[in-house]
């Protein structure tokens, strides 16, 4: 009888323990709360469904010219445009890495200074680069053309590029009339620019004035002609996009089969709590502005000091919205007219689109984290940025809470909404020369 | 009584610590900033060393060889337009923490006792060197600017070490911190005084459990109203200035306004009598109070559109959340100042 009423207590606290650890299973998974008002409407401020039809250019007069956009397909793709024949815009911003190249910092001809940033949705922003030093897609693809480290040639050689090469001088004369003839090597040099090589530089320096604005002419419709290319790649919906659908249709967690719990809880805490989405709002998850996010620069580096070095730079360009090669009006560059400076731009880089990790890894404009996770971690800490100041403030999540916001991060990867052909190399040229067939063999 | 008595164990275990509050030199500490003094400049100083001790912030002495970060913000504007010139040299003076600029002056061959050497150069508001330290040992920072406008320059001289002995008796002196600080607890009635408190304070929460659970309703359905309201601003919402001369309001040209877009402002300046101010002159700025960050643009008044209204240009917003926007109306020898809230 009494060995009977132990063995009933030990059965008794073992149906207790049981449920006890079935009750705490339960509670941490139980389904999710419905969205209040307040989250359904931020779910739908990042539905890509609101991203409102491509920005004009006003300062690019063919930005969205599909004789432009054709044409902007070959030059990213060309490799010609490089001192050594083997670099195109696509060597790093290949088209099946959501254009970035999956390095920390970008390789052509040397190592460049900071991570190959993604193209796709890059016409939304009213900055290119990082530290945004350029006001146009247009100005921006010339800088690369004649880096060092990138394609490393200069202007006078691509000018003439564009007016030797058949096609492109047929193509060029539809869209801007016939370009100079640069064939008088009195005038033009084999090889000038301003920046770079010092004999390059000297040999640009020698050039008579109105010479040089012809060259920088065909050097800016160049960009021009690229940008309207890059103004073809938009992001196309994700997963994310199909169940923010269901959310805005009032549909509740149990009723839809397009996110797991972890993912809904990882957009409640990226919406809330973990305070993502002060810089990463709108449907693109970028506010496109500059923010000191505390990072520590890699090894044998002295800190980024980003925006606030290139202020000066940027309102001197003369490939800027109110320089002579733009083709808009004064009153149309409000940006670059009504930019701010300060020491909050010290150390200060663009927030980044969000809707497209999955390829684009390493992150950060060093390409300091390889992994979502540490990129997490890092913001969780929010440390002390060694110049200027951390905008970012720590947050006290759990290894758990971080992985559920790198759940949902997964759930807005998806490829672009772009036109096969545009992803590419275009077709051989009709009148295809032996240097364009070696680019197609790449 | 007790926090004195922490208070004074804080003093003693922070006393050996290589922290600002040892500073030396050029280098002093103020405000719990580290600071240089180069003639009448001033800038914010600090040592790291990312491989070794991560994010952490040194104001002089550094605990490891290796790679080190010298980072100068400039506090005086001034700096960011004259050349700045940065070197270490080996302290040959053998003066370690009492060397002074007239000491420095003194050696014959600077260059010989240089191991770090950046020549002259303008940086519009932060200076930075990276220097990899291969030994411990007393050295000597010298940092020499130029006068804004004459051929003058100044230096500053700060020694430090590098490799000081680590945290020494730290630890020992932690644990000895929170023995006295436990010892005096209990013989003082601190367990049986927190054992009371903790009853009575249960019992206060069961009374205003409901009331605060009401106000953080009231709390969380503001920002709702606000969302779904839009920040739209009523067109005959008035505020008044600071001084109590004018009453502000404005029109947008997005209704309602939203994020990430630059758009245009009618901010529209009357007298309190109703008056419309048309000889003002209007200086916008904003900022997020709750985030320390002001706009990310820097927006203008470019046209006088005559009965009290002006024309301002870009706007823009680049996050959501509660905004201030401020601006100064100057009139004759009249200025003052009226803000501007509005929820986005």
């Amino acid at each position: 009888m009494k060995l009977h009423t132990i063995n009933s207590v030990r059965i008794m606290m073992l149906v207790a323990a049981t449920c006890g650890i079935v009750f705490f299973w339960w509670s941490g998974n139980r389904t999710p709360a419905p969205w209040t008002d307040r989250e359904s409407a931020l779910i739908a401020s990042i539905w890509l469904g609101n991203l409102p039809s491509l920005p004009p250019d006003p300062s690019n007069a063919v930005a969205d010219d599909p004789r432009a956009a054709r044409l902007g397909h070959r030059l990213f793709f060309d490799t010609r445009l490089s001192i050594n024949g083997e670099i195109a815009c696509a060597t790093c911003h290949q088209p099946t890495r959501q254009f970035t190249d999956g390095l920390p910092v970008g390789e052509a001809i040397d190592r460049a200074k900071r991570n190959t940033p993604s193209i796709i949705g890059a016409a939304y922003s009213p900055w290119q680069y990082w530290d945004g030093r350029k006001d146009s897609l247009w100005a921006q693809a010339l800088s690369p053309l004649e880096d060092a480290a990138e394609h490393g040639g200069n202007r006078m050689s691509y000018a003439r590029l564009i007016s030797s090469d058949p096609h492109y001088q047929k193509e060029y004369t539809k869209l801007f009339g016939m370009a100079p003839d640069f064939s008088d090597p009195e005038r033009f040099p084999v090889n000038a620019g301003p920046v770079g090589n010092p004999e390059w530089q000297a040999a640009w320096d020698a050039m008579d004035e109105e010479d040089r604005a012809l060259v920088n002419g065909v050097f800016a419709n160049i960009g021009k002609l690229i940008a309207a290319y890059e103004r073809k790649l938009i992001p196309g919906p994700a997963r994310f996009d199909a169940y923010a659908e269901t959310v805005m249709a009032g549909q509740g967690h149990e009723e839809q089969d397009l996110f797991s719990e972890e993912e809904i809880r990882g957009l409640r805490l990226f919406m809330g709590e973990a305070r993502c989405m002060e810089c990463h709002n709108g449907p693109l998850l970028t506010n496109s502005e500059f923010h000191n996010t505390g990072l520590l620069p890699p090894t044998g580096q002295v800190p980024d000091r980003g925006r606030s070095r290139i202020i000066a730079e940027l309102n001197s360009d003369p490939f800027n919205c109110l320089g002579s090669f733009s083709d808009a009006e004064a009153g149309q560059c409000e940006e670059l007219t009504y930019m701010r400076t300060g020491v909050e731009l010290i150390g200060a880089m663009k927030t980044p689109s969000l809707r497209n990790l999955e390829d684009t890894a390493p992150y950060m404009h060093k390409g300091q984290f390889m992994t979502l996770s540490r990129v997490l971690e890092h913001y969780n800490e929010a440390p002390l940025a060694l110049i200027g100041h951390n905008e970012a403030e720590p947050l006290g999540l759990n290894r758990r809470q971080l992985a559920q916001i790198e759940a949902f991060l997964h759930t807005l990867f998806a490829p672009p909404a772009v036109e096969e052909k545009w992803l590419h190399p275009p077709p051989l040229f009709p009148e295809a020369s032996a240097s364009s067939a070696t680019l197609q063999s790449r | 009584m007790q926090f004195r008595l922490f208070l004074v164990s804080m003093l003693i275990l922070l006393a050996p610590q290589p922290l600002p509050l040892y500073a030396h030199g050029s280098v002093t500490a103020e405000d719990d900033l580290c600071i240089i003094r180069i003639g009448f400049y001033r800038a914010h100083f600090k040592i790291f060393q990312p491989g070794s001790s991560g994010q952490t912030e040194f104001c002089e002495d550094i605990p490891n060889t290796g790679e080190s970060i010298f980072v100068m913000e400039y506090l005086h504007q001034e700096l960011g337009n004259v050349p700045v010139e940065f070197r270490i040299i080996h302290d040959v003076t053998g003066l370690g923490r009492f060397a002074r600029l007239e000491d420095v002056r003194q050696i014959d061959d600077i260059d010989a006792a240089t191991v770090f050497y950046q020549a002259p150069a303008v940086e519009s508001d932060v200076f930075t060197v990276l220097h990899e330290f291969e030994e411990n040992g007393d050295y000597l920072g010298i940092v020499t600017a130029r006068h804004p406008d004459r051929d003058e320059y100044y230096q500053a001289v700060f020694p430090f070490k590098v490799g000081f002995t680590g945290f020494g008796i730290l630890p020992l002196f932690l644990i000895l911190l929170i023995a006295t600080q436990l010892a005096y607890w209990f013989t003082s009635g601190g367990y049986s005084r927190r054992k009371k408190n903790a009853k009575s304070k249960t019992f206060d929460h069961s009374i205003q459990a409901p009331v605060a659970g009401k106000i953080m309703q009231v709390l969380l359905l503001l920002p709702l109203a606000a969302l779904l309201l839009g920040a739209s601003a009523p067109a005959d919402e008035r505020w008044t200035s600071d001084g109590g001369s004018y009453q502000v309001s404005y029109n947008t040209e997005l209704s309602p306004l939203v994020i990430n877009d630059i758009h245009q402002w009618t901010v529209h300046v009357e007298t309190t009598t109703g008056n419309p101010v048309t000889d003002a002159r209007l200086l916008v700025s904003g900022g997020m109070p709750t985030h320390d960050h002001g706009l990310p643009t820097s927006p203008r008044v470019t046209e006088n559109l005559g009965n009290g209204d002006y024309l301002v240009e870009g706007m823009r917003f680049h996050m959501m959340g509660d905004w201030e926007i401020t601006i100064e109306i100057h009139q004759g020898e009249r200025s003052e100042t009226v803000v501007i809230p509005l929820t986005l």
